[in-house]
């Protein structure tokens, strides 16, 4: 006995399917009238698209990973760098929408940027890479951290640049605070083998992570 | 008149709750508020003793009405709270089977947004509460609303439901005139809990843009104030969570926080 073929349904991509939804759920239709006659025939959207359009994003939602944050913390202590015995300052720096604490010690200086015509791209880097800049006699590779880090979007509005590994990096910023003097237990240290190991840990009442240069420079490399 | 809504795409992160405190809290301060369940479980609807297996009218009928092209009649199904100043629109389970039956969706979208425009002088606060799956319902609250308020149990699966929903609001915003605002508000945080401390630790770092100041605390006043069926504000103005809320509402009123 013959089986019917089975015809494939294409499904559009799930992003594309929930504009496209919300773009008829959202047409400004004019005001309802009860007394008024529908003399256009109107064109049915049949049900089963519209289930299946709404279920097309409700499964790409539903199959997301639930990353497990329970490895941010291993159950082990934490292991304070050398420069964070004593008192230590740190520069609160808005890159994106987010705000990051950068040790003192770990910069080799700050550079203003005046705009993107200082750098010159280079093809076919990461796009973290957002060019080299002459800097003090010699190149420096511009990072766009979040990009990096995988947090957040491109940064547009950067302002500054902290040089970082004796002038061989810089990470754009959007502005800088006044520099903070804190001591080690101003800090919720990163215990090892946190997942995110580009900070050291999150300075308590301030909702901002503490960067960890080194661990960053080795990314970059 | 400001409409906000409550919503998260994670269940139990304490919506009706919210929204119950919220709304007993602007009553007693003297603004005319309503509240519209749209979430069929009807949490909020049973909070104050109406059944949403069996109530006649509901917010079930504005989107029939409009379906049916006539002109839906709010005013007829409102309901009150037995606190003064504090009504309701309940939702009846009938309110699930709308992604399924909504043939012809053009418009379907903006039925909450013309509610509340058409009880404009009736309010000065509608609060919406949400089903947590995202369709007509969510959309319909996300395009009505001033204000979007996120609710987020202290807990990490309850921040991935967070994710989900700033992914929701960034489609939502390509479709606004205005940019959605919102406000990320911890909730069930119990500071002798290491998940709780955790958790509220990540919101902060990397929500703070959007992030209230505060958390509103695990007390069982407020599971006692549900079963008297009294708003939090009613039942125990002098509990942790009612100081909690309140500190909220005045941060929202203020537009301090998530603008």
């Amino acid at each position: 006995m013959k089986s019917k073929p089975v015809v494939p349904i294409a499904l559009v991509e799930a992003d594309q399917a929930f504009s496209g939804l919300l773009d008829t759920l959202l047409a400004d239709v004019p005001e309802y009238d009860a007394t008024a006659e529908i003399t256009e025939p109107s064109i049915e959207v049949s049900p089963q698209i519209s289930e299946v359009l709404v279920e097309a994003e409700l499964n790409i939602v539903e199959l997301q990973p639930i990353q497990s944050t329970e490895t941010l913390v291993a159950e082990t202590s934490p292991v304070l760098p050398d420069w964070a015995k004593g008192e230590f300052k740190l520069l609160v720096v808005k890159m994106g929408e987010m705000r990051f604490a950068v040790p003192l010690v770990g910069l080799s200086s700050i550079a203003p940027l005046k705009g993107d015509d200082e750098l010159t791209s280079i093809p076919g880097q990461p796009a973290w890479h957002k060019g080299v800049m002459s800097y003090r006699d010699s190149n420096l590779v511009v990072v766009d951290l979040g990009v990096l880090l995988d947090t957040q979007e491109a940064e547009e509005e950067s302002t500054y640049i902290l040089v970082i590994d004796e002038g061989r990096y810089g990470l754009t910023c959007r502005s800088l605070e006044e520099p903070l003097t804190l001591s080690a237990s101003d800090i919720n240290w990163s215990k090892p083998g946190a997942r995110r190991d580009w900070m050291s840990g999150m300075l308590k009442d301030q909702m901002c992570a503490l960067l960890n240069i080194e661990k960053i420079t080795q990314r970059l490399k | 008149m400001k409409v906000w809504t409550i919503a998260n795409q994670k269940g139990g992160v304490g919506k009706t709750t919210t929204t119950v405190a919220l709304g007993g809290l602007l009553a007693a301060w003297g603004l005319r508020t309503l509240m519209i369940d749209v979430d069929p479980h009807g949490s909020l609807t049973s909070y104050f003793r109406y059944d949403p297996d069996s109530l006649d009218e509901s917010s079930y009928s504005l989107f029939r009405s409009v379906a049916e092209k006539k002109s839906p009649d709010p005013q007829s199904l409102i309901y009150q709270t037995g606190t003064e100043g504090l009504d309701l629109i309940p939702a009846a389970v009938a309110l699930a089977t709308l992604d399924r039956q909504s043939g012809r969706l053009e418009g379907m979208g903006l039925v909450l947004k013309r509610t509340a425009e058409a009880l404009q002088s009736e309010y000065d606060y509608v609060l919406i509460d949400c089903p947590p799956v995202l369709g007509i319902l969510l959309i319909n609250a996300l395009a009505a609303c001033d204000r979007l308020i996120i609710p987020v149990q202290t807990e990490f699966l309850a921040i991935k439901g967070l994710e989900r929903m700033k992914h929701t609001i960034e489609m939502i915003d390509k479709s606004r005139p205005s940019r959605l605002q919102y406000t990320v508000v911890p909730t069930f945080f119990d500071k002798r809990t290491r998940a709780s401390n955790d958790s509220l630790a990540i919101l902060r770092r990397n929500h703070a843009e959007h992030l209230w100041g505060g958390a509103v605390p695990i007390d069982t006043r407020l599971r006692e104030a549900s079963r008297a069926g009294l708003p939090p504000a009613m039942f125990d103005p002098s509990s942790r969570a009612v100081a909690s809320y309140t500190e909220l509402l005045e941060s929202l009123m203020q537009e301090k926080v998530g603008t």
